[in-house]
């Protein structure tokens, strides 16, 4: 049904700057095309693909040429998958914990005792960045090797007789890489949290008789957790699915579920193993993400 | 002194930098009980000079005592004064009650139980007993005032500082906040110290009134006192309305002068002795101007003059004159006494000038 026609002299007045809003949205949408056109074909696209391929027989067709649960099934019943999974999400939430709890000091620094030097320590936080990550985590190989720094330091001040063994090729070190790599992301969502907190809440903490830890704990830390949140998903997420770590100083012991879809898709040429394997270590990292923020939000809203 | 004060400053400054002195070595005693304004244009000191007594800020020389206790140098954690800030300050983060008990809640001052009393029955003084449960962004300006209030007030401070506290209010529930502060401020018994920009808010609340301007107090006063007697130009053109003219003493002498402005000669009184043939600012209110020609008392003056510019005011009219000498002058009218009169711009009418009621300060020394 159309509404009854009006002639254009019998529009009335309001209704006038319709065509401007129109271009107003022509705008928005211009605005949004470049990065809706990246979202949609490059990440959305290939998140369906992945998914679809999780979801077929592989017979040595490119796409397969049947629909299956098989693939998903049989990684979720995989103890070696489970075990990985595991660790994987293990050993992230340690490199997230000590990433943040580390990065926390930093930007609480930068944004209220740093001054006029905030840009230039802002800088500097972002020059590791400047070399290729793959150079940093060689880096901490050098490090943390048997005959590396770090044991040759230790042995030369007479702490220890012989080398640590328990540095390179151990969990541990796929920790102290992760976190070093991720700490730059840490620290600038913290960084910008904290910077925008109304510093008059803090005055009136110190007015109704707050002392300097009871107003970081009463409110620069839930007023903050926002930033924390962030700080959090930014490491947590990409970590669970580092695998050049975890190869590089990892060792036998720390292999992580990137390991295990590189290798699938890779050695093993089983690319529907390997969607499945992505698709089940999306979903967890996905309920871990939520479960997490569901806690915080229970906690950090008001009863 | 009778009663010792419950805050005392003494040469009390602020210095940002080598250039600013933003408040200039001033003295002020502050009575228990009393509702006192800090009241200047912006830029005088007044908020530098509540956040020094708050502990926001440390004066770059005197003291401040508070309950007699030199406490200049002590956190604002650790004095008996509370704040209630321009844009409240609220905690997003805590509901209505948890805002208002935040101070009690900090350490071991007082029991759960003791503390939960109080936050109710300081949000049924402020009359939102129904939103403690409420976040407090879901309330309206003049409720988010409300709390701030209850916030600083429930942990009963010797002194309630309070900055600009109607200032994001409508003109509105500026007017009722006015009364509702009074009625906390008399229920309650606590000292007030109110920063405002807003000489009506000031006179209409408080006992007393520090006028100040660039960093000094120009006078500390009743707001009768300062409307009648004002000790300096500043305070007389601040407080109220002033017309303010430039003359020059005839016949000096300390209390009462004569003065020559424009054409016209009269008394005046002098808070500060002048010799003749000084310059003056001869302060006059428009309300202490009359339509025609009253009897003749000894010190008055008539003339006439010609309107200007006739402004509506409600109760009053404002008319906008000038005479022999004077550019312009303003003067107010009752209805009644505009009744026979036209009094529209560019009609001579006759007007005298009450006994007393002009004061004469000496002229600020020209600018160079």
């Amino acid at each position: 049904m159309s509404p009854p026609s009006v002639g254009v002299q019998g529009v009335p007045a309001a209704n006038r700057p319709a065509p401007r809003r129109s271009r107003g949205r022509l705008f928005d949408v211009l605005l949004n095309l470049p990065g809706g056109l990246i979202t949609s074909t490059l990440i959305l696209f290939t998140l369906a693909l992945l998914l679809y391929l999780s979801l077929r027989v592989n017979d040595g067709q490119l796409l397969g040429s049947a629909f299956t649960f098989a693939n998903l099934t049989q990684a979720v019943a995989d103890p070696l998958t489970r075990t990985v999974l595991l660790r994987s999400i293990m050993l992230s939430a340690i490199v997230t914990v000590v990433t943040v709890v580390l990065a926390y000091p930093v930007a609480y620094f930068l944004a209220f005792h740093a001054g006029k030097y905030r840009h230039g320590l802002l800088f500097m936080i972002s020059l590791p960045f400047w070399t290729s990550y793959l150079l940093r985590v060689f880096a901490w190989k050098i490090v943390l090797a048997w005959n590396g720094v770090l044991n040759s330091t230790l042995m030369g001040l007479g702490l220890t007789d012989a080398p640590l063994a328990g540095l390179l090729n151990t969990p541990t070190a796929v920790v102290i890489t992760l976190a070093h790599a991720y700490a730059a992301f840490a620290v600038l969502p913290l960084y910008i949290c904290l910077h925008g907190l109304a510093r008059n809440l803090l005055e009136a903490a110190a007015d109704l008789g707050a002392k300097p830890h009871q107003c970081f704990f009463k409110v620069i830390l839930p007023l903050s957790m926002p930033g924390v949140m962030a700080a959090a998903l930014v490491v947590f997420v990409p970590t669970v699915g580092d695998y050049v770590t975890p190869a590089l100083v990892g060792g036998p012991a720390s292999s992580m579920i990137g390991t295990l879809i590189q290798a699938q898709f890779g050695k093993a040429n089983d690319w529907t193993a390997g969607a499945a394997l992505a698709v089940v270590s999306m979903l967890a990292i996905a309920v871990v993400v939520l479960a997490t923020r569901a806690l915080v939000n229970r906690w950090v809203l008001p009863r | 002194m009778a009663q010792p004060s419950v805050v005392s400053l003494r040469g009390v400054s602020k210095r940002y930098s080598d250039k600013v002195l933003s408040v200039d070595n001033i003295d002020l005693d502050i009575a228990p009980g009393e509702f006192i304004s800090l009241l200047g244009p912006s830029g005088c000191g007044k908020t530098t000079t509540l956040r020094m007594i708050a502990g926001f800020e440390a004066p770059s020389a005197g003291r401040i005592l508070i309950d007699g206790q030199d406490l200049t140098d002590a956190p604002p954690y650790g004095r008996p004064v509370n704040t209630v800030f321009q844009d409240y300050a609220l905690f997003p983060h805590l509901n209505v009650s948890d805002n208002v008990g935040f101070g009690l809640s900090l350490g071991r001052r007082v029991a759960a139980a003791e503390a939960r009393k109080r936050v109710t029955a300081m949000l049924e003084l402020v009359g939102l007993a129904d939103k403690a449960r409420a976040r407090v962004y879901e309330l309206s300006g003049g409720q988010q005032q409300r709390i701030a209030m209850a916030r600083a007030l429930v942990c009963q401070p010797r002194v309630l500082l309070l900055d600009e506290p109607l200032s994001a209010l409508d003109a509105h529930l500026r007017q009722y906040m006015q009364v509702e502060l009074k009625r906390l401020q008399s229920s309650l018994g606590t000292t007030f110290i109110m920063v405002t920009h807003d000489q009506t808010e000031a006179l209409s609340i408080s006992d007393r009134i520090a006028v100040m301007d660039k960093g000094h107090i120009e006078q500390v006063a009743s707001p009768d006192a300062l409307y009648d007697t004002p000790h300096s130009a500043f305070v007389a053109g601040f407080i109220g309305a002033s017309n303010l003219l430039p003359g020059e003493v005839l016949q000096g002498g300390s209390g009462s002068v004569t003065v020559a402005v424009g054409a016209l000669r009269f008394t005046a009184r002098a808070p500060v002795p002048l010799q003749p043939g000084a310059a003056v600012t001869v302060s006059l209110r428009p309300e202490d101007l009359r339509l025609g020609h009253a009897a003749q008392q000894e010190g008055s003056a008539t003339t006439h003059g010609r309107i200007l510019q006739r402004l509506f005011h409600g109760r009053a009219l404002r008319l906008h004159i000038s005479l022999p000498g004077i550019d312009s002058l303003a003067l107010d009218v009752s209805r009644e006494a505009a009744g026979q009169h036209a009094l529209q711009p560019g009609d001579e009418i006759p007007l005298s000038i009450l006994p007393g009621a002009a004061c004469a300060f000496p002229a600020p020394a020209p600018a160079a």
